[in-house]
């Protein structure tokens, strides 16, 4: 058996990888001539054009990264601990699909063209909206309830976002709501980072706050609650907490899944199998493999750039193929 | 410190699994709370915390309406160790007894030398030292009852309530977790047992309480509550007993409407 190091030392690696992944992210460019090119500007006096790409183009793509990744891996440790069970991520259960159908509702309406704020709100609203229905339907009990329930809502939501595509009046349009499904950090802005942070931060405080609540759930609800746990409250956390972070990541990044599955499994070893210790863990180590994947699509780019959310989507969904298999037989309980 | 919980009344649909029941237990006595199965045993003790919806009935601790306190002040004055016995995630021993500090921990609270010191009296306990760094999961489910009750014993509360603390565990541990349970009551806690074991109930306990159908139909010292005519009313069944060392043994031998058939 290996034996997990100590918590302190796993956060410091994860935290210097992390360090490491944003400097390459600021220097890496869409060609290896770019990084060359980025390096001379800012050795051979012309910093200020190397400056200002970096602070236009490069900060809020790698910030955007490392956000959404930590949002993805803290809120996908944060529903595996909650619903106990290692199948959960905010897109296998149907969350980030709703959270995409809200965006592009917003997209499609133009109502994010007049008011920004409505994108990170509208997403917000269908992750918030699919949490609800959820808990209705699956309660949180039975495994396979909730991954049928989530296959459900993720088909309605595909559905939806179908005819939102089939009604739109131009090309340009559909095209537009296409590229922001397909999920990406490419081309954002300081405004886009300004728009959904807010939303991040009040989100992962809540999950945070959660954290040795999911450590006494992990005895069972009857236990939990005669240790003093407030099933109610805890539930209201996870459920708000996931929405609001998920939701506002959604609104800017699109439709990036799997993240929430992988990094809470490969971590859970290393932090002892702690539901709390894995917050953040996964946090750290979600933001780690999403600003990786973002640097292995600038430099894999040859013709137009792979999407982001195609990439972790191609990774993320035979991996929860595997994961069904080293869980199957557990799952109908 | 008493728990005393009067009239408890909990309604499923039309049926009432709990027929305002009452019963209580105080400090340093070890009670056990017998029944056939169906009887409402452990429903009583789940409404009795709140963790189930009560349609009558109350709950007091010392005086005090339990669930007026707050829900950290209860978890750190009863602790509970209920029937269903999974654990989540392979979490190692060692963490599964310290969840028993939660509601002395605050929020990011890291474990103090207080927590430690009662997680490994509580391991101390059950004998359960060496298997400190095992994941719970690989344990036997014997190993596995015995590391739970040390979860509950870290508590350190003074009242514990168990329910069904030795089923599935064989004779040898059995007896330990009976001792346990009984020092644990000489060393002035309240403990409230769930037991199906007659023989144990009737040497071990201070004190039984007998439910039948949802109703209490009995209470006081074993000898007198597990009576032969109560154990073929209420369990249907004929004991045998007897004495040793002055203390009362009683083995379950046939069954009562069988014995009928036969005469």
């Amino acid at each position: 058996m290996i034996k997990a190091p100590a918590y302190p030392v796993l956060i410091s690696c994860l935290t210097l990888v992390l360090v490491v992944l944003g400097v390459l992210s600021m220097l890496v460019g869409a060609s290896a001539r770019g990084t060359a090119d980025l390096l001379r500007m800012l050795v051979a006096g012309d910093a200020e054009t190397a400056w200002m790409i970096m602070r236009e183009i490069r900060l809020p793509r790698t910030a955007l990264a490392l956000m959404e990744g930590a949002t993805l891996g803290l809120a996908g440790a944060a529903l595996q601990g909650f619903l106990r069970n290692p199948l959960s991520d905010p897109a296998v259960i149907g969350v980030s699909s709703a959270a995409s159908l809200g965006c592009v509702a917003a997209l499609y309406s133009g109502l994010s063209a007049v008011f920004p704020l409505a994108l990170p709100v509208m997403g917000i609203a269908g992750a918030l909206a699919c949490v609800l229905v959820l808990q209705f339907l699956a309660g949180g009990r039975s495994v396979l309830t909730l991954i049928l329930a989530g296959v459900a809502i993720s088909s309605l939501c595909g559905a939806l976002m179908s005819l939102a595509l089939n009604l739109s009046p131009n090309p340009y349009a559909a095209n537009e709501i296409i590229f922001w499904l397909m999920g990406s950090v490419t081309d954002r802005s300081l405004d886009h980072l300004a728009l959904s942070g807010p939303f991040m931060l009040v989100g992962w405080s809540l999950l945070a706050f959660s954290g040795r609540s999911l450590d006494a759930l992990s005895l069972g609800e009857d236990t939990a609650a005669s240790l003093g746990v407030d099933l109610r409250r805890t539930r209201t956390m996870i459920v708000f907490g996931v929405a609001t972070c998920v939701g506002a990541g959604a609104a800017v990044t699109g439709g990036i899944g799997f993240i929430g599955l992988i990094a809470p499994h490969l971590l859970r070893g290393l932090v002892g199998h702690s539901p709390s210790r894995l917050l953040l863990a996964s946090a750290l180590g979600g933001a780690a493999l999403l600003a990786a994947a973002d640097i292995v699509v600038r430099v894999l780019a040859t013709g137009p750039e792979l999407k982001l959310g195609v990439v972790t989507a191609l990774i993320g969904a035979p991996f929860f193929l595997y994961l069904i298999l080293r869980t199957r037989g557990g799952l109908d309980t | 410190m008493r728990l005393e919980a009067r009239g408890i009344t909990v309604t499923a649909e039309t049926r009432r699994i709990v027929d305002a029941a009452s019963l209580g237990v105080s400090s340093g006595e070890l009670v056990g709370l017998v029944g056939p199965n169906g009887a409402g045993k452990s429903t009583l003790f789940k409404a009795m915390l709140g963790l189930r919806r009560r349609s009558d009935g109350g709950v007091r601790l010392d005086g005090d309406d339990f669930d007026a306190l707050s829900l950290r002040e209860r978890g750190r004055r009863v602790a509970f160790l209920p029937q269903e016995r999974q654990v989540e995630w392979r979490l190692p021993v060692r963490d599964v007894v310290m969840l028993g500090r939660y509601p002395h921990q605050r929020a990011f609270g890291r474990a103090t030398q207080d927590d430690h010191d009662a997680v490994a009296r509580a391991l101390e306990a059950v004998d359960g030292e060496g298997l400190t760094d095992r994941p719970i999961a690989v344990l036997s489910g014997g190993e596995r009852s015995r590391i739970l009750l040390a979860r509950a014993l870290a508590v350190e509360s003074p009242i514990l309530l168990v329910d069904e603390p030795v089923t599935a565990l064989d004779p040898y541990h059995q007896l330990h977790v009976m001792e346990i349970l009984r020092s644990r009551a000489r060393g002035g806690a309240g403990v409230l047992a769930i037991i199906h074991d007659l023989a144990l109930a009737a040497r071990f306990m201070d004190r039984v309480v007998l439910m039948d159908k949802g109703r209490v139909v009995g209470e006081g010292p074993p000898q007198e509550v597990l009576s032969p005519e109560r154990l073929e009313r209420v369990y249907r069944i004929r004991a045998l007993d007897g004495a040793q060392d002055g203390e009362r043994w009683i083995l379950p031998w046939t069954r009562a409407d069988e014995a009928t058939h036969r005469n």
